[in-house]
């Protein structure tokens, strides 16, 4: 539920200016500016902060991980931490692993404002903007049926480890053999499920007709047209500055 | 000493919703325990909890006297075989013999041992002629016989089974019902999630209602 009951097409174009700017700035602090900026917009599209700290907590392996690479693949600058005469850390990898992690929570938080937004309502806007359909649709069941693959992984997981298999204290070469049995059956069942959803929608007609009708209207308000026009000027001025500063 | 002890297993999701208050039971060798209850109620919740799958918020499971928290999935799968109740989700090998014969595989068996004990259960679980098929292809409840088979094959002292009867038709219930009989004359002691109130009724001793996550526990 958001405190502003926004049209979806004006939280997307938020989303890609956010998301755009993530990906050109390449200086720290200018990422800390936009991701502080990211978190106000988070909460003023009323996304609750605990939804947000799920959201990070089960990114920060993969943040640590992007910390560690990009730091220790970068040597020039000051050592920070040193092996002999090998720079394990040095000042400038360390910066540059910061901005790739904060490039990466801004991308996670911009993509969770769309949480805040009933999917149908985008789709719709979406075809307005004459984004096929199909198109549309089908990103949305891909959507749709991650939580259920990932339970289908799960159940696979703990059936192979209940079968007395040990996970925990398994070579990595057997690990990833073990891998690779949890995915077959997941690419099958889900490949099973695409089969049979297509002929379910076919059975409902999807597709018959030329052009369809909806049962959710949605119109760009006032305030929708105000809001991105600033947006996308904010945006652009964002980069000019960048450009100029640096 | 109990095969198995559960006191006061309570579970909630991390959003607060209680699923399972405060369940007491007791399984001794050779028991067969019924549970039983409408849809959501907490009945996959509690198999799942039982073999460690999910972990209680309140409560313990003791396993032949040891809390189960303390053991891996793979110790406990040595003594529970679990059939969940979707077992399209639990068998993943690329043919049915590969199947059944990877937990022994893993467990470091001799190849005339393993043969051995995939004729065994082909032939008891009449699933001879899909030897070398892959089980996706196989019928829902092909696959569940599969699956029980796979599990049975380790020989655990506990079978527990997640909806047996969905999707079978009245002569494959039949030789269920046939095949749990003659696993619990052999001494294995079973757990049956079901609303098959009418399958159920012919083999168990012992029941279980779950309500709303709430027992009630009778003895027949």
């Amino acid at each position: 539920m958001t405190h502003f009951e926004l049209d979806p097409r004006t939280k997307l174009v938020f989303v890609l200016v956010i998301s755009s700017l993530a990906v050109i700035y390449r200086s720290l602090y200018w990422l800390i500016g936009l991701f502080a900026c990211s978190t106000v917009l988070f909460f003023v599209f009323g996304v609750r902060f605990s939804n947000l700290l799920n959201r990070l907590k089960s990114f920060i392996p993969i943040i640590i991980l992007i910390i560690f690479v990009q730091s220790i693949f970068r040597q020039e600058g000051n050592a920070v931490l040193a092996v002999g005469r090998f720079n394990l850390l040095t000042d400038v990898g360390v910066k540059e692993g910061a901005s790739a992690a904060l490039r990466l929570m801004i991308l996670i938080l911009s993509a969770g404002i769309l949480v805040s937004t009933n999917p149908q309502h985008l789709i719709r806007g979406l075809v307005d903007w004459r984004v096929p359909y199909e198109l549309i649709f089908m990103v949305q069941m891909g959507i749709r049926f991650l939580p259920l693959l990932r339970e289908e992984v799960n159940d696979t997981f703990a059936a192979i480890q209940l079968r007395g298999v040990e996970l925990v204290n398994v070579p990595l070469v057997k690990k990833m053999k073990i891998y690779s049995h949890v995915f077959l059956p997941s690419i099958a069942n889900a490949l099973i499920r695409t089969n049979q959803l297509t002929l379910a929608m076919e059975l409902k007609g999807f597709g018959v007709g030329e052009k369809r009708s909806f049962y959710h209207e949605v119109s760009l308000k006032s305030v929708d047209k105000i809001l991105t026009f600033v947006s996308i000027f904010l945006g652009l001025t964002a980069v000019i500055l960048y450009y100029k500063w640096n | 000493m109990s095969l198995l002890e559960v006191k006061d297993l309570s579970f909630a999701y991390k959003n607060g919703v209680q699923i399972i208050e405060r369940i007491n039971f007791t399984l001794n060798k050779g028991d067969c325990l019924a549970i039983k209850g409408p849809n959501g109620s907490g009945k996959t919740t509690l198999a799942k909890l039982l073999t460690r799958i999910l972990r209680p918020t309140g409560g313990h499971i003791l396993l032949e006297g040891k809390d189960i928290s303390e053991l891996t999935l793979a110790d406990i799968g040595k003594k529970i075989g679990y059939v969940m109740q979707n077992p399209e989700r639990q068998v993943f090998s690329h043919t049915v013999e590969e199947d059944i014969a990877f937990s022994l595989r893993h467990r470091g068996f001799k190849s005339e041992e393993v043969e051995k004990k995939i004729d065994k259960m082909l032939d008891f679980f009449e699933l001879n002629r899909y030897r070398k098929t892959s089980p996706f292809i196989l019928s829902r409840g092909e696959q569940q016989r599969l699956a029980i088979a796979s599990v049975l094959v380790l020989e655990p002292k506990i079978l527990l089974l997640d909806e047996p009867t969905t999707g079978l038709d009245p002569l494959r219930k039949k030789r269920l019902e046939l095949m749990l009989r003659e696993l619990y004359y052999n001494g294995t002691t079973l757990i049956v999630i079901s609303h098959d109130h009418k399958f159920l009724s012919k083999l168990f001793n012992k029941e279980l209602c779950i309500e709303n996550g709430l027992m009630r526990e009778d003895m027949l």
